[in-house]
This record gives structure tokens, C-alpha cells and sequence, in this order.
């Protein structure tokens, strides 16, 4: 399979406080395949923001190159393609959403494409199903809570009809419900085909990815499937980051001689593994 | 709570006038303004009064809700009342003084108070039974036609959108912040006025700070999702004319009709 | 400094047509230098309950004493209450206004009206606190700072005051992993150094496990239960039914004993499950 998104060498530069350049990412190279539900992860400051920007051809490298569906960001024909095929999702639930009613601001994708006005209703209708928020369709936005208004957000990605979505710290501002409605979301997506780049600094939510990427000083560190990732606990602790609780513990029992398997990452696997010893 | 309050003065029941076609509620409110500048007796403003009390009936707006629109404007209309009944010349019916008082000044302080009170019904009658997503689109599609002469219909329409749209938003970031300085000392309600001003400040900063962070993040999310200005754009929600709005635009025809025939006759 | 609330009743918009009932007749107690976690589903009260407590709201009905200080009489100063309780909104670097960290900080002991030199003391002691150095940022604009430490900063704005009884809602919201152990530890250690009353609002399950004596858990406007961490964990399922969880130490141990090994039911961190997990094993293996 072709890939969905692809960087190369990757370098995007910026000046900060008195005219020093900062350099945000650095030489970096990821390909993201079509269908893939990829989790980048690292703390504040690691670059990874930015990477989702210059994926979706808000931000142009300064150096290397971003390939959208082998389109090429920097080629300004391809930028409305881009941003049509690989769709973004932003933190503040509140600072996305463009009108005043549910409906109309799922509506703001599709128009700025200049999709005819019945084939608009119809997108607009399947996204609101897709998220679950049909019924609130009427509604001032202004009226859910944050969970909802992140999924209007992504019903609004989801009616302009992408390909891949990048997620930048939709969860990072909810509560953990409104947290677990996101990622439902999220994951339902996948399963129906969509990419997923999906950017979090919550471990748990990186559990369900195909593919963990750890992000640290504008570059990548760690990369492969979660249990890989995850079982670099050492590794992990030492850049800031969290791993889940039953991981920490299964590498805590490991240390003092106990053989579980390292790379444990939820409750149920750990209960198993326990009851086989004990 | 601040953000339970509506926004406008939209009165949202379901009449006959609230359904009805915003391009044409604008345009006849517009006619209804000139119309109102035309009549000169007795008997035009009869017809006036009549033509607004069937809009309001059918409008299904409580009148107590529509007077209460006049209340601010009071001031002006006790004003342009005294001004014309003491300084225009005629036939003198009152003198006391320096007070003269004509039978034409009554006419004309009765009749310009009148017309102001009627303006401003007419008006609020829009504004009530208009939702400001409807007026937003209506005001932008009557201007589509002006783009060639450079009027930018869509940037106003969207720029309205967004003010719409933010105000709750700012309004619940304004009682959010007040409190967090009002918890850490600040004082907003005590003071001389300049002393007030200043307490000002530790509100409106932060209270900037964040309008515009918002405005950066809108704008990206915006571009994020193709927004290229108003060229090629299209709308889901078509506005379409019905046979109720064909109905409605006799009735003003007709009605305009007959108060410039009155004025010629 | 105790806190009591006695049948704390609170309605917004009273008799109008968006009339609500956030608080129904709440009562607890909280003890002088208490370390407390309210924890509750979004819009079980807890943000109308905190502002109670520094007078920003005023109860519809009810009682609240601040070591035996009714604030909610009518004749209490405010500036008498905000100097004993200090509270923390979220997201409070969204607040900060002034032009240099100084100031800032300052603001608060200001509107106090304390002399210069107290006021100075206090910044460079409530920077401290959040771990930075008052000659080496006085100057500086806050807003050239990054979001973590302008949370510091804002944070230190209301430990200058001094509080008796400190409020931190959800104060490390939004913040990576690094940035919340931090806050976290610097919170904790003034509790110790200063023995004042914290009151933490989470949703954060292990913070609120590791950290807390005893937990209020608010639901649809009530207390719905009280007590410490580990009694009010090992009850995942009332929680879960007010659309809470529990940490996932509380969640294994309650799944392994499900499966008929005889744990220790009332562990919380990932520690007390290590040492109970390690002996379980070895009384095992000389059995």
C-alpha cells in the first residue's frame, strides 16, 4: 500500500525571543501508511505540534520535504488537496468552531469546497451520525460540553470526505469523559478506514495505535508498535513522559526478579499474567 | 449564568412572519423606513398604524416585549417632540413669554414623534422575529449582486458569523476572569471613576491577551478546513422564495402604493 | 483552620426561566491542615462549591464557617475572606495581565494592602515555591514564558497572599506529564512546609491517590460520599456510576481478587502493589 503521508528530512525553523532561531523539527523522516492509526507522542515543546501543522501545509519546511498522498506541501497548486485529503482536528474545542448552529459549521468544510447545496445536507447528515451528534444539530455550540464540541469539530473534518486525520491534542482540554467520546470517535474512524495521526501527550490513548512514535527535541527517539514502545519504560521516564500503571509495575516486578512479560499495557493483560503466577 | 443570556433581541416563537424569507423582511423594512418619510396626514398615518399592528399581531411578538425597545430611545423622542412644538411657526394657539406654542408645532411634534416611535417598531420588528443567522445570510445575499462594485458581501456576512458566534465565548472568559482577579484582591465595583478605569485593566489584558489567541486559532482552523474567502463558496441552506413570501411582498407593495397615492392626492 | 459547610444550598438565576440547582444541601467538615481531593463528574457542582469559598458566590441558603468565621454573613468583609482563602482557577495563566513577573506576583499582596518591603518577601518567597527565582525573572514578561511555567507563575500570584486554606482547581489541566509532576510536588511540599488546607480538584484518579488524606466526591449537587483514598476507591462501582473511575492500581487489585487471590483490598500506587504482589510470590514459593 501507498503511503498517506510522508515526510523526509524534515526541518522547520522559527525565530523566538530576540531573534534566535529556533529550530522545531529537526531532519525528520516518518511515512505514515494509508489506514494506519499512528500515535506520536512527547511532551510540551517536543516538535510535535508543529509536525502536524507542516503535515497539513499550515506550516512550510524549512527544510526537507512533506508528501500528502504524494502531493508535495510546498507546491501551492496541491494545498487546497491537501488540506481537503488530510483534515486537522485542534485542541481548544472552543476555538474551531465557525458558526453559530451545529449544522452550519459542519457545513463550512464542504461550502469552502463548493460541494452543491443538496450533496452538503447529505455529508453534513452522515458526519453528525458518524460522531453521534445528529440530534444536537440545531443547537448553538456555544451550549455542549467539550466532548461534543471536539466532536462537531471532527464531524466538520469528517463532511469535507479525508482521507487521513490529524489529531492535535483533541483530548488535552476534556474531561475524561468527554476524553473517552473523542477517542471512541477516533477509533471508530480508523475501523472505517480513515488515518489517523494522532497527537497526545496521554499514554493510554497511545495504547490503541498501530504504531507509537515518540517525539523528543524535534526529532523521533522511539518508534513501533505500543508494546515496543511501552516496554522501554526506562527510556520513557527519563524524557518526562508517562507509561501506563500496569506497565510500570510488570517492569517493577521484572526488577526484582519476577518474570512477567515486559511489555503488559492494560489491566486485563496484567490479571492474566498475575493469576498464572500466584 | 452569562452565557444563557440570548443574543439580539431574536423573540424565537413560530408565526407567519418569523417563517418568512429574511432578503424579504430586509427589503421591507427598508420600504417601510421610506414610506414612513413620505406620509404627511392624518389618514396615511392611519393606515401606518393599521399595516404595523397587523405585522405585529401575525408576528405573534408580545407588545409589552416590542414597547420595551422604545424605552431606551425615550430621551429622543421627548426631545425632537419639544423641539418641534416650541420652534415652528404658524398660527399661534399658546403664549406664555418666551413660550410659543403653534397649532403647526403640535402637528409637526406629533407627527415626528410618531414617525420615530413607528421606525423604531418597524425595526425591532425585524431584529424579533429574525433569527441573526438569518439576517447575516439575508444581508449578505442582497449585497451578492453589489460584489462587482466592490462591496465585500461575504467578508461582512462571515465577520458578523464569527461575532455571533464568540460572544458567548467572551462573555463567559470576562465573568471567568473577573473572578480569578476578583479571588486574588482585585476590586471592580469600588472607587472614583478614575480609580475604576484603572481596576479595568487587570480584566480587559487578559481579556485581549485571549481574544486574540482565539483569533489565531479560528483563522488556522479555518484555513485548515479550506476556507479560500467567499470565490467558489458555496451554502447548504439555500434561501428560497415561497408562495408566503410572494403574499407578503403585495401586501407591502400594496401598502407602499397607497401611501404614496394618499401623499399625491 | 477548619472549614465547615452547613446545608449549603445554591440555585443560579433564581426565578428566572434558566433557574438551576447546583448545590442541594450539603454539609461536611474539613480539618486545619487537611489535604483534600474533590473529585466529580463535570457538573456535579465542585466549581460552584470552591467559589463559595472565597465568597465569589454567595449561598442561596446555608452556612459556611472558615475557622469559626461565618463568611456567608452579610457583614464579613470580602477582603477578610480572600486573604484567608486563596484560590486557583483553571487554566490560570489565561489571567495574568501585568508587564513584567514582579508585578505579577505582586498583585495580589498589593490589593491586600501590605507594605513594600512584606510584599516583596512574599514574591520572592511564593516564587520559590513554584521552583523559580525571583532575581532571575523579576523583569522578565510573563508572556515570554512557556505555558507550564506561566501556570507558576499565576499560581505564585495567589500563594503571595498567603492563604490559610489554598483552592487549586484542576491544576494541571492540559499540562504533559512532566510539567503536571512538577506542579503536583511543589503543591505537596507546601502543604508540608506550611501545614495549610489544601483543597485539590482532579481528574486525575492517581494524582488525587497519591496525594490526598481524605476525598469529597460530589454527584448531581451532593456529597455522595466521603472518606480517604482507600476507602472511597475501593468502591469503583459507586464511582463508576457517577461517571468516575478509579486508579488503575485500585482497578487490578479489585480484578485479581474478582479471580480469587486474596490481596490487600485497599491499594493505590504502584508501589504498595509491587511490595503486596512480591510477597504474595515468595509466601508462594516457600509454601
Amino acid at each position: 500500500m501507498s503511503n498517506m503521508v510522508e515526510t523526509k528530512e524534515l526541518i522547520f525553523e522559527y525565530s523566538g525571543n530576540e531573534d534566535e532561531r529556533v529550530t522545531a523539527v529537526k531532519k525528520l523522516s516518518l511515512s505514515v501508511k494509508k489506514g494506519e492509526f499512528v500515535a506520536v507522542i512527547g511532551h510540551n515543546g517536543s516538535g510535535k505540534s508543529t509536525l502536524a501543522k507542516l503535515i497539513n501545509g499550515i506550516l512550510v519546511p524549512s527544510g526537507g520535504k512533506v508528501f500528502v498522498d504524494s502531493m508535495d506541501t510546498v507546491n501551492a497548486e496541491n494545498i487546497w488537496n491537501i488540506r481537503q485529503k488530510a483534515g486537522m482536528v485542534f485542541q481548544n474545542p472552543d476555538n474551531q468552531i465557525v458558526a453559530t448552529i451545529v449544522e452550519e459549521d459542519v457545513a463550512f468544510g464542504p461550502e469552502n469546497l463548493g460541494i452543491k447545496p443538496e450533496e452538503i445536507r447529505e455529508r453534513v447528515d452522515d458526519a453528525l451520525n458518524a460522531v453521534g451528534m445528529y440530534e444536537f444539530r440545531g443547537k448553538p455550540p456555544h451550549l455542549l460540553s467539550g466532548g461534543q464540541k471536539q466532536r462537531i469539530a471532527i464531524a466538520g473534518v469528517l463532511a469535507m470526505k479525508p482521507e487521513c486525520i490529524i489529531f492535535d491534542e483533541p483530548t488535552a482540554m476534556l474531561d475524561p469523559s468527554g476524553r473517552k467520546e473523542v477517542m471512541e470517535a477516533i477509533l471508530r474512524l480508523n475501523k472505517e478506514g480513515i488515518t489517523i495521526i494522532h497527537i497526545t501527550h496521554f499514554m493510554d490513548e497511545a495504547v490503541n495505535a498501530h504504531r507509537v512514535v515518540v517525539m523528543e527535541d524535534g526529532n523521533i527517539i522511539l518508534e513501533g508498535n505500543p508494546k515496543e514502545v511501552f516496554s522501554k519504560v526506562d527510556k520513557l521516564k527519563a524524557i518526562g513522559l508517562d507509561v501506563p500503571q500496569v506497565t510500570l509495575l510488570s517492569n517493577d516486578l521484572n526488577k526484582e526478579g519476577i518474570k512477567l512479560s515486559k511489555d503488559i499495557l492494560t489491566v486485563d493483560e496484567m490479571v492474566n499474567e498475575l493469576c498464572q503466577l500466584l | 449564568m452569562l452565557r444563557d443570556i440570548t443574543i439580539g433581541q431574536y423573540y424565537p416563537v413560530k408565526s407567519v412572519i418569523h417563517r418568512l424569507d429574511p432578503r424579504l423582511k430586509i427589503l421591507a423594512s427598508f420600504v417601510y423606513i421610506i414610506a414612513l418619510f413620505i406620509v404627511k396626514n392624518i389618514q396615511s398615518y392611519i393606515m401606518v398604524i393599521g399595516y404595523i399592528s397587523l405585522m405585529i399581531l401575525l408576528s405573534k411578538v408580545p407588545l409589552k416585549y416590542i414597547l420595551k425597545g422604545l424605552r431606551p430611545i425615550l430621551i429622543i423622542i421627548v426631545l425632537t417632540f419639544g423641539i418641534n412644538i416650541f420652534m415652528t411657526q404658524g398660527e399661534v394657539v399658546f403664549q406664555r413669554g418666551f413660550i410659543t406654542i403653534t397649532r403647526e408645532g403640535i402637528e409637526m411634534a406629533v407627527f415626528m414623534a410618531l414617525r420615530l416611535i413607528f421606525l423604531i417598531i418597524g425595526t425591532s420588528l425585524l431584529t424579533l422575529t429574525t433569527s441573526p443567522i438569518q439576517l447575516t445570510d439575508g444581508i449578505e445575499r442582497i449585497l451578492n449582486p453589489f460584489k462587482r462594485l466592490g462591496v465585500p458581501a461575504h467578508e461582512l456576512a462571515m465577520m458578523m458569523t464569527i461575532a455571533l458566534r464568540f460572544i458567548p465565548t467572551l462573555l463567559e472568559e470576562t465573568d471567568k476572569i473577573m473572578k480569578a482577579q476578583m479571588a486574588r484582591g482585585a476590586d471592580f465595583e469600588s472607587g472614583n471613576l478614575m480609580k475604576r478605569a484603572k481596576s479595568l485593566i487587570p480584566l480587559l489584558v487578559p481579556l485581549f491577551i485571549g481574544a486574540f489567541r482565539r483569533a489565531d486559532d479560528l483563522a488556522m482552523a479555518m484555513e485548515a478546513r479550506c476556507y479560500r474567502g467567499g470565490e467558489n463558496r458555496t451554502r447548504m441552506k439555500q434561501l428560497k422564495y415561497h408562495s408566503r413570501d410572494y403574499i407578503a411582498a403585495i401586501v407591502i407593495l400594496g401598502f407602499v402604493v397607497s401611501i404614496v397615492v394618499m401623499r399625491i392626492l | 483552620m477548619s472549614i465547615i459547610v452547613e446545608n449549603l444550598i445554591h440555585v443560579y438565576n433564581q426565578g428566572s426561566p434558566f433557574e438551576a440547582k447546583a448545590l442541594s444541601d450539603i454539609s461536611f467538615t474539613i480539618e486545619e491542615g487537611e489535604f483534600v481531593g474533590l473529585i466529580g463528574h463535570t457538573g456535579s457542582g465542585k466549581s460552584t462549591l470552591i467559589q463559595h469559598f472565597n465568597g465569589l458566590l454567595k449561598p442561596t441558603k446555608g452556612k459556611i464557617y472558615i475557622n469559626n468565621l461565618d463568611i456567608t454573613n452579610k457583614s464579613i468583609k470580602l477582603s477578610e475572606v480572600r486573604k484567608k482563602v486563596g484560590l486557583v482557577f483553571q487554566y490560570p495563566e489565561y489571567q495574568l495581565f501585568e508587564e513584567n513577573i514582579y508585578k505579577e506576583v505582586a498583585f495580589g499582596p498589593t490589593n491586600l494592602g501590605i507594605g513594600e518591603l512584606e510584599i516583596k518577601n512574599r514574591v520572592r518567597e511564593a516564587l520559590e515555591l513554584v521552583g523559580l527565582n525571583l532575581e532571575e525573572i523579576a523583569d522578565r514578561s510573563p508572556f515570554e514564558l512557556s505555558g507550564g511555567q506561566r501556570r507558576r507563575i499565576a499560581i505564585a500570584g495567589v500563594l503571595a497572599m498567603k492563604p490559610e486554606v489554598l483552592i487549586l482547581d484542576e491544576p494541571t489541566a492540559g499540562l504533559d506529564p512532566k510539567g503536571r509532576d512538577e506542579i503536583l510536588a511543589q503543591i505537596k511540599a507546601l502543604h508540608k512546609k506550611y501545614k495549610i488546607t489544601v483543597i485539590l480538584v482532579s481528574h486525575s484518579m492517581e494524582d488525587i491517590a497519591r496525594l490526598v488524606d481524605k476525598i469529597i466526591v460530589m454527584d448531581n449537587g451532593k456529597v455522595a460520599l466521603e472518606g480517604t483514598p482507600r476507602e472511597i476507591f475501593k468502591r469503583a462501582e459507586s464511582l463508576e456510576k457517577m461517571g468516575l473511575g478509579v486508579p488503575q492500581m485500585s482497578n487490578l487489585i479489585r480484578k485479581l481478587r474478582e479471580k480469587g487471590i486474596n490481596i490487600r483490598d485497599d491499594i493505590l500506587t504502584v508501589e504498595e502493589a509491587k511490595q503486596e504482589i512480591l510477597k504474595l510470590v515468595r509466601s508462594k514459593k516457600n509454601a
